[in-house]
């Protein structure tokens, strides 16, 4: 019996410059004041009678704040809340930042390049700070700069990373934080891939993972046979397209490449491969080991292996990549929406995004975790889709859960959970049980929702959401609180802050509902 | 990148796995702009310490004058500002608990002019914490609401609210009120502060997987 290539098939690539899911979208934004008719029509989406209404109205009364709209005929609600998403007030202290993008329009490997900050402001609360943060392969760093007259007027201002702040190649998320004198502040987030410059690269990530950095692809046993997911991307950092042959090798080494070899082969993603100039080209594996091959044996004693994939570049020159596989201890998580029917379609992706996230963040430390996507009825949620105390929260884990998944933590996701009035978030017990019974078996979890700005759609903070999730999860695994900087379990952690130590790893590892096949 | 075989880390996640080199280490120095007119924007993040805590743990943080400046601030940062919903959800409701009159016109505003139904639901269950009878008529017509979701808001902004000044304002609410809905709304709030919660079976979650 050997490891045989069982799935094969090439992943839709996003813009370099906006290469993640979880990227925000560039926004227009109009200063109320002075925009025109037209324009508050365009950008806005507001009929025309309206935005005639409403610079009409402007010569007579000014339009400060919010409130004003509600005295012009034909502004009601929805357009009111339409205005206000996507426009600027008189009184309003913030800046928005309308775009976050590379200014020659790519990011180049160890190679100096600036990034251009567009903003929209009123003259009152200009921007005077701007901050970019990076996330890429190695420790995450800011880059602070103050903002210009010039910079004021031209809306916009460039941030530059000189030779000491080079990038490899690889995807790396860039977060822009833009501040007023009065305290106003903006976020914008956006996810680059740095592209090669001698110019062509291979790497190798999990299959659907979600954040920067390196870390294993995992084997998953299934029956009496390990399966391993990885995504190949090709980079191309030249100014005319590549030709690749779909071929490829595979190798399953023990330990890294050149230590002895567990088995290969060969592959074929069908077609031809063309990787487009400064672009990308991405495919996905499947491989499947059945037992006595000799990557099972590998898996299933715990070892640690490197795939290496090889493919030919024309005109001949080969090009690799590599990345770890192992098997990961492992637990299951019901994530369980209350009053299901309150979830909108996007809302459901943005979930089951979050769950992804979540479990990105435990795979990025050797754990990893199945769900099963469950839910509880409108017409029997019994005024759980609101919780504002934590009995409220025992009273749910008491009287409901998953069946015929004894070894999932129920995860709860409401649309409303603020106890002592402030907290998002809440775990049973410290570990959780290993039991569906009692007051303390689950978490719960506020959903995160908002109303996007661009599309005035109901979406949930995926990047937030799927942190909270893992954040919770961590306590009914037996995680204390913390105080180290970019942690998971911090009291007060947010979106960035996902990393697990060795220590906490050793303590879930411990919790009777995580196994290892 | 390079990669050199079989070099053991210090990481001990990553032991046996092939170090990936990076020209030039993997640190970057940082960058950071200092300037008095920049004081506000620290003192921001250091509220965002309070803003984002998750579980209860019996720390009530102290908020001082210049902090609630900036909780209003942060209050009326729209979605196109792209924070964290729950920064602002959070800012909102930490107004509830300074009654100065700039915290109570703003949640005003927000509870009747929010951005989206999410702004306003919170800003109703600040309303509600801070226990002051005039702003029962204002949570009452929220009941009227098209947004469950500020619905839901209202009624457990009238149950703070009877919670910290007694039922007795809901009474009158409820006397009062001529709309049959509502009427019924806060009936069962009145019935619900009233009656313990009724044990049920153990029901069960269905599940999309199957």
């Amino acid at each position: 019996m050997a490891t045989v290539v069982q799935r094969l098939r090439s992943i839709p690539q996003r813009p370099i410059n906006r290469y993640s899911r979880l990227d925000n979208e560039p926004l227009k934004v109009l200063r109320l004041a002075t925009a025109s008719a037209k324009s508050l029509a365009d950008v806005l989406g507001i009929s025309a009678q309206l935005a005639e209404q409403i610079v009409s109205h402007r010569k007579k009364l000014p339009l400060g704040r919010c409130t004003d709209l509600y005295a012009i005929p034909g502004a009601n609600r929805a357009a009111v809340e339409r205005i206000r998403r996507r426009s600027l007030f008189e009184s309003d202290n913030c800046a928005i930042i309308t775009d976050l993008s590379p200014l020659t329009g790519r990011i180049m490997s160890h190679r100096p390049f600036a990034f251009r900050l567009g903003f929209a402001a009123v003259p009152k609360a200009q921007p005077v700070l701007a901050r970019v943060a990076v996330e890429w392969a190695g420790r995450p760093f800011i880059l602070e700069q103050g903002i210009t007259k010039v910079n004021r007027k031209a809306g916009c201002v460039e941030v530059r990373f000189d030779r000491k702040h080079t990038l490899p190649p690889g995807p790396a998320v860039f977060r822009a934080v833009l501040s007023t004198r009065q305290g106003g502040q903006a976020e914008f987030r956006t996810t680059c891939i740095v592209l090669p410059s001698n110019p062509f690269s291979l790497s190798l990530s999990p299959s659907g993972s979600f954040v920067t950095g390196s870390f294993s692809a995992r084997g998953v046993r299934n029956g009496n046979a390990f399966d391993t997911s990885i995504d190949v991307t090709l980079s191309n950092g030249d100014g005319s397209s590549v030709s690749v042959s779909p071929q490829f090798t595979w190798k399953f080494w023990d330990g890294g490449v050149g230590g002895s070899l567990v088995e290969q082969g060969t592959g074929n993603f069908g077609g031809s491969i063309s990787v487009p100039a400064f672009g990308t080209w991405g495919g996905s594996i499947g491989f499947h080991s059945p037992q006595g091959s000799g990557v099972f044996d590998k898996f299933d004693s715990r070892e640690d292996m490197t795939i290496e994939i090889i493919m030919v570049k024309t005109p001949n020159t080969n090009v690799s990549g590599t990345i770890t596989a192992r098997t990961m201890f492992q637990f299951g998580v019901n994530i369980t929406r209350v009053a299901f029917e309150d979830f909108v379609g996007q809302e459901n992706a943005d979930l089951d995004a979050a769950a992804a996230v979540t479990r990105t963040i435990y795979e990025r430390r050797d754990l990893t975790f199945t769900t099963d996507d469950r839910g509880i009825e409108q017409a029997r949620v019994g005024g759980f889709e609101s919780i504002t105390s934590e009995s409220e929260a025992r009273d749910l884990w008491e009287q409901w859960s998953g069946p015929n998944t004894k070894n999932n933590i129920d995860a709860f996701v409401v649309n409303q959970l603020l106890i002592d009035g402030q907290f998002d978030g809440l775990d049973g017990d410290i570990p959780g049980p290993t039991s569906h019974d009692g007051r303390s078996s689950g978490t719960v979890q506020n959903k995160s929702g908002f109303v996007d700005a661009s599309s005035g759609t109901r979406r949930l903070h995926v990047e937030y959401l799927g942190m909270l999730i893992g954040h919770e999860l961590g306590h009914y695994l037996g995680l204390q609180h913390t105080n180290d900087a970019g942690n998971l379990m911090l009291a007060n952690s947010g979106t960035t802050d996902t990393n697990l130590t060795y220590d906490q790893y050793r303590i879930i590892i411990r919790h009777g509902w995580v196994s290892i096949d | 990148m390079v990669v050199k075989r079989r070099q053991i880390r210090k990481d001990p996640f990553r032991l046996n796995e092939p170090v990936a080199r990076i020209e030039g280490g993997v640190r970057r120095a940082s960058i950071v702009a200092w300037n008095r007119a920049f004081a506000s924007i620290r003192a921001r993040e250091r509220l965002y310490s309070v803003l984002l805590r998750h579980d209860p743990d019996g720390i009530s943080p102290r908020l001082s004058a210049p902090d609630m400046d900036i909780l209003r601030q942060i209050a009326t940062e729209g979605a196109s500002a792209n924070h964290v919903p729950v920064i602002r959800r959070n800012a909102i409701l930490l107004l509830a608990t300074s009654l100065t009159l700039d915290n109570l016109k703003l949640l005003a505003e927000l509870a009747l002019a929010g951005e989206d139904f999410y702004v306003r639901s919170h800003a109703l269950l600040a309303l509600g914490e801070t226990g002051l009878e005039l702003v029962a008529p204002l949570l009452r017509d929220a009941l009227r609401a098209e947004e469950a979701t500020e619905r839901q808001a209202a009624a457990a902004g009238l149950r703070a609210l009877a919670h910290r000044s007694g039922p007795g304002i809901l009474r009158v609410l409820r006397e009062k009120e001529r709309d049959g809905a509502t009427r019924i709304s806060l009936d069962r709030i009145l019935h619900a502060l009233s009656e313990p919660p009724k044990q049920r079976a153990r029901p069960r979650t269905t599940s999309r997987n199957r």
